[in-house]
């Protein structure tokens, strides 16, 4: 078995040689390049827009506004579900935001670009934008729920009646900043067009949502449009949805007649690409004196744009993960002029944190050690349909006993603010880590030639967690062939379509989808060998032969036995496809994060001296990927607790933080050395191979423990985040 | 833009001369964010890395004298053990990378009020030399500063080396950051003993429109210390260093921090450096005694 086994990277020599062609590394004869000029204010109009000097400047080929800008086939819905938002730039002289794109400069030469796109003379009707949550929570309102069926209302037996009678009550007001993704590769695309076929290059999560919204966007078929994207350098949501930018530079490409090159800047990915909404949260807990939860009333409002009204912060978790008879969520926007919000690391995390806080003030109210409450209000069946076990999608009870052991969590925990170490506060906490995970319909073909090498494709992606990696290691198993047999090629619209990489699904969906198209080619091939008189397997019923280390042989008497290469030299090669899952499904993911913090109680810096996460996200794949995958996300909950916070100027409407030294993203000595564990048994509920989500999952978790472990630290409950130095003083 | 390239120091001061609006570069970490960002746009670059000369270091007895363009890990590598306050000082800076690239000179050149390095160059009595082909003169640190990013170079100079005493005492550096390390400081601060002449310097960074010393702390500090027999600090004196040390911050609300926060955050790293250099103090005349 290959498949768990930490085998390295399989893209890890081209991407550290440089051989790997990103979507911005592409060479292209004729190719030019495209500049954005974003808006200066964050509401009002264009009264006039001066491209005179830009026009004219070397090297410039053309020069965009609203007055001369691409019509498109089609407009955006209301909702922004695959289109990251509905406003499409460019159209008219309204600005929205703050970053709102308003010219496009196309030049020779990138910096020709650059350097004409400061030549443009705008101005502006100024209006007073609005930028505060808190400020506008009087019209906060419950959105629609659009195509994506998100969830804004839900109630279960009556959580207000029995919170009024719980014996312990806990409430708690907390909020959460906006933040934005930042992977490291920055968002491109290079739009090439032949005749009227378009080829884009493109930093993108979901090849499929690329190619079918730009074709309805320029009023092409699917088919004339190729969507290449074979490596990403992360996305975490950036690069999920279809934004203006990518239809917009095809468009001009097409207009031009040349090819274009458009990279964003670190500063334009932070208006360009949506970003983790703010939000503010209430949360009531209602329990007995022993710790039984009887009530959650949980009410959160976050902001969405002038625009689109959308929350992607979900909060299942508040009523799906605690046995609970009455539950009672409420989630409300309000409209601002920044930029449409669009998922982040993973949706729950937000309201995860705050369920994971106000279940740690119930410990405090109650007095039972935050790992016994949470066992005490365990949920075994989903509380939103008791008649559903949770079966093998959950084995949360074993996360908790395998970090609580890493950790050495104790069983009575020290008053808060009763432990000193090196002149600071020492603190523990933990949380539960909960995240939905979902598959769907991957396609994976594979080809397997004379040599006896298989060449696996499909066009899924991998945004840098592993799927080249462990799709091979699935493969190799289902054929039983040696790893270097097996090559797989991803990241091309040609190929097979296939799952986007969202919502933690590729593993489980082309994983799966990949095992079946390597057990179809196994059987396709023992099926032949079996029926082929100069095959040693010759007249053996096919069920006794199987195949290891490139081998077919009988089970019984593996002597006899041909190589793959040998059957298919005679036979020539072997194709096999196979589609997984028939339909949508959904799954969850589950663990428990312990954290360790030291508070200096002078500065109120704190730092972070022990971080251990155990999860469940059935069978692993890859020891290494998954562990990887749940160190980001745990650094990310870090980053979520004490130092990323995405900064706007309050009368300007202006994103302050738009770059990396300004919006902090924890660095290598803000982290500890953290310690993983995974529980590692499949869930044949969640897919066939038994694997379910990583990704999301863990960048739940760690906020909350973190949060509660500086608590603990210093006996002080800051229930804003991030926690920076100022609100512990 | 034109990207001059001189191999000594003389070519590069007769084409600063000829070119006064040259903007020097060495490591290029503040001057290529900068143009990145499009903050400037010089008519020409002066390329100070083929100037052999200042890159390099020499010490006699009591003093070390270090090029402008010397490195910031070749500093803490071959100097550290002279001047310990610049070595920690610069190991806070930015990255390995950067450290690898990014100069002293650098940082005088730009007088960012958060530059790293300002606070213990104050506290250390360093001497700016600089040069343009009319000659040479020397700056004190002191007097170095002028506003926000503004320095007391004329247009035609070079940052040529910095010249500072051996450490005779024990030496810290502080900062605050909103992380752990690549950030700029949310308030800095630094402090060099002077056994030999019975007194302390002190100085603030990122607190102030210029780095700046901290006077009247140091006067505190000649008046409380006693340097022949050296006791342990009351904490009742270094609670006044630290606050006189942070009212003499002006520091201003941004994204980084709130003024207030600091004040206080001065008024506790003051504090606590004072405490490990003057128990380092006492520690080494103990052992020499």
């Amino acid at each position: 078995m290959i498949i768990g086994k930490p085998l390295d990277r399989v893209d890890g020599p081209a991407k550290v040689t440089g051989a790997a062609k990103y979507a911005a590394d592409q060479h292209i004869p004729g190719l030019t390049h495209a500049v954005l000029v974003t808006s200066a204010i964050a509401r009002g109009k264009i009264i006039r827009i001066d491209t005179g000097q830009a026009a004219r400047s070397p090297g410039v080929l053309s020069v965009i506004t609203h007055h001369n800008g691409p019509r498109f086939a089609y407009q955006p819905p209301k909702h922004p579900w695959i289109y990251g938002q509905t406003h499409v730039p460019l159209q008219n002289d309204v600005i929205y935001h703050s970053g709102q794109i308003v010219a496009v400069v196309i030049a020779d030469t990138l910096e020709r670009a650059r350097y004409a796109a400061t030549l443009i003379q705008i101005d502006y009707a100024v209006e007073t934008p609005e930028i505060s949550v808190e400020a506008n929570l009087d019209k906060a309102f419950i959105p629609e729920r659009g195509p994506f069926n998100l969830r804004y209302e839900y109630r279960r037996g009556d959580a207000h009646g029995a919170l009024a009678t719980a014996p312990v009550r806990v409430s708690g007001r907390y909020r959460t900043s906006m933040q934005h993704h930042n992977p490291m590769e920055p968002t491109a695309t290079t739009a090439v067009w032949d005749g009227d076929h378009l080829t884009l290059y493109e930093t993108t999560q979901a090849l499929a949502f690329t190619r079918q919204k730009t074709a309805e966007m320029l009023g092409v078929d699917q088919k004339q449009v190729r969507v290449v994207s074979p490596y990403l350098g992360g996305g975490f949501g950036a690069k999920g949805y279809v934004w203006p930018h990518t239809f917009i530079t095809a468009a001009i490409a097409r207009s031009l007649g040349r090819p274009v090159k458009l990279v964003l800047t670190r500063a334009q990915s932070y208006t360009m690409h949506g970003h983790r909404a703010e939000t503010v949260q209430e949360l009531s807990v209602g329990a007995t004196r022993d710790g039984t939860i009887t009530a959650f009333v949980h009410s959160a409002v976050s902001q969405t744009s002038m625009l689109n009204e959308v929350s992607w912060e979900e909060m299942d978790a508040t009523t799906q993960l605690y046995a609970c008879p009455n539950a009672e969520l409420t989630r409300r926007v309000v409209r601002l002029n920044l930029g449409t919000p669009t998922p982040m690391r993973a949706p729950l995390s937000v309201g995860g944190y705050a369920l994971e806080s106000i279940m740690d003030e119930l410990s405090h109210a109650t007095g039972v050690n935050p790992l016994e409450l949470r066992l005490r209000n365990y949920s075994t069946h989903n509380p939103e349909n008791p008649s559903q076990p949770w079966g093998t999608g959950k084995f949360l009870r074993d996360c908790y006993e395998l970090g609580a052991k890493l950790f050495d969590w104790p069983h009575r925990l020290p008053r808060p603010r009763s432990t000193r170490r090196d002149g600071g506060w020492i603190g523990v906490g933990m949380a539960t880590a909960f995240h939905p995970t979902y598959v769907s319909a991957a396609t994976v073909s594979i080809r397997m030639d004379a040599d006896g090498k298989a060449l696996v494709r499909s066009a899924t992606q991998d945004i840098g967690t592993g799927t080249y990696t462990i799709v091979t290691q699935t493969v190799a198993d289902a054929l039983g062939v040696p790893a270097k047999s097996v090559r797989f090629e991803l990241g091309d619209t040609n190929f097979a379509p296939s799952a986007p990489s969202i919502g933690s699904r590729t593993a489980a969906s082309v994983g799966t989808a990949a095992h079946h198209a390597g057990s179809a080619l196994k059987d396709k091939v023992i099926a032949i060998a079996v029926a082929d008189h100069r095959s040693p397997l010759y007249g053996i019923p096919a069920a006794q032969v199987t195949a290891a280390d490139g081998q077919l042989f009988h089970r019984l008497d593996p002597r006899r036995r041909e190589t793959y290469a040998d059957v298919l030299r005679r036979h020539g090669p072997v194709d096999s496809e196979a589609v997984w899952p028939a339909a949508p499904g959904i799954s969850r993911s589950y663990g428990a994060v312990f954290a360790e913090v030291t508070v200096d109680d002078a500065t109120g810096e704190v730092r972070v001296t022990r971080l251990v996460g155990a999860f469940d996200i059935g069978r692993v794949l890859n020891a290494k990927t998954a562990r990887s995958q749940a160190i980001g996300g745990m650094i990310w909950g870090l980053g979520t607790a004490l130092t990323e916070h995405t900064i706007v100027d309050e009368h300007l409407g202006r994103i302050l933080t738009a770059n990396l030294s300004g919006y902090l993203v924890p660095v290598e000595a803000d982290v500890p050395d953290v310690d993983i564990a995974f529980v590692d048994k499949a869930d044949p509920a969640a897919s066939d191979i038994g694997a379910k989500g990583v990704g999301e999952l863990a960048s739940n978790g760690a906020t909350a423990a973190i949060a509660n472990a500086v608590c603990h630290a210093t006996g002080r409950r800051v229930r804003d985040l991030p926690i920076t130095p100022d609100k512990l003083l | 833009m034109e990207f001059l390239r001189p191999v000594s120091l003389g070519e590069a001061l007769e084409m600063k001369a000829a070119r006064p609006e040259a903007v020097p570069i060495a490591g290029g970490t503040d001057v290529m964010v900068e143009l990145n960002f499009d903050h400037r746009r010089p008519a020409a670059l002066l390329d100070l890395t083929r100037v052999a000369e200042l890159a390099e270091w020499s010490r006699d007895d009591s003093v070390v004298t270090f090029g402008a363009a010397l490195p910031y890990t070749r500093l803490i590598n071959e100097l550290g053990t002279d001047l310990p306050g610049l070595a920690i000082a610069s190991r806070t800076v930015g990255s390995p990378q950067i450290r690898n690239r990014g100069t002293v000179g650098g940082n005088l050149g730009a007088a960012s009020p958060a530059g790293d390095t300002h606070p213990v160059l104050l506290a250390s009595d360093a001497v700016v030399e600089v040069a343009s082909a009319r000659g040479t003169r020397s700056i004190p640190a002191s007097e170095f500063y002028l506003g926000v990013k503004r320095n007391a170079l004329e247009p035609d100079e070079l940052i040529t080396s910095i010249r500072l005493p051996k450490a005779t005492g024990p030496q810290q550096f502080a900062k605050v950051g909103t992380r752990n390390a690549m950030v700029i400081a949310v308030c800095s601060f630094a402090i060099s003993l002077h056994p030999n002449e019975s007194r302390a310097g002190a100085a603030i960074g990122s607190a102030a429109p210029t780095p700046r010393r901290v006077r009247q702390a140091e006067d505190f500090l000649t008046e409380v210390l006693d340097w022949e027999s050296p006791q342990a600090l009351p904490d009742s004196a270094k609670r006044r260093f630290g606050e006189l040390v942070a009212s003499a911050a002006e520091p201003i609300d941004d994204v980084r921090g709130s003024a207030a926060y600091r004040k206080h955050a001065l008024a506790v790293l003051a504090r606590r450096a004072l405490g490990w250099a003057w128990d380092a103090y006492r520690e080494g005349e103990r052992s020499c005694a």
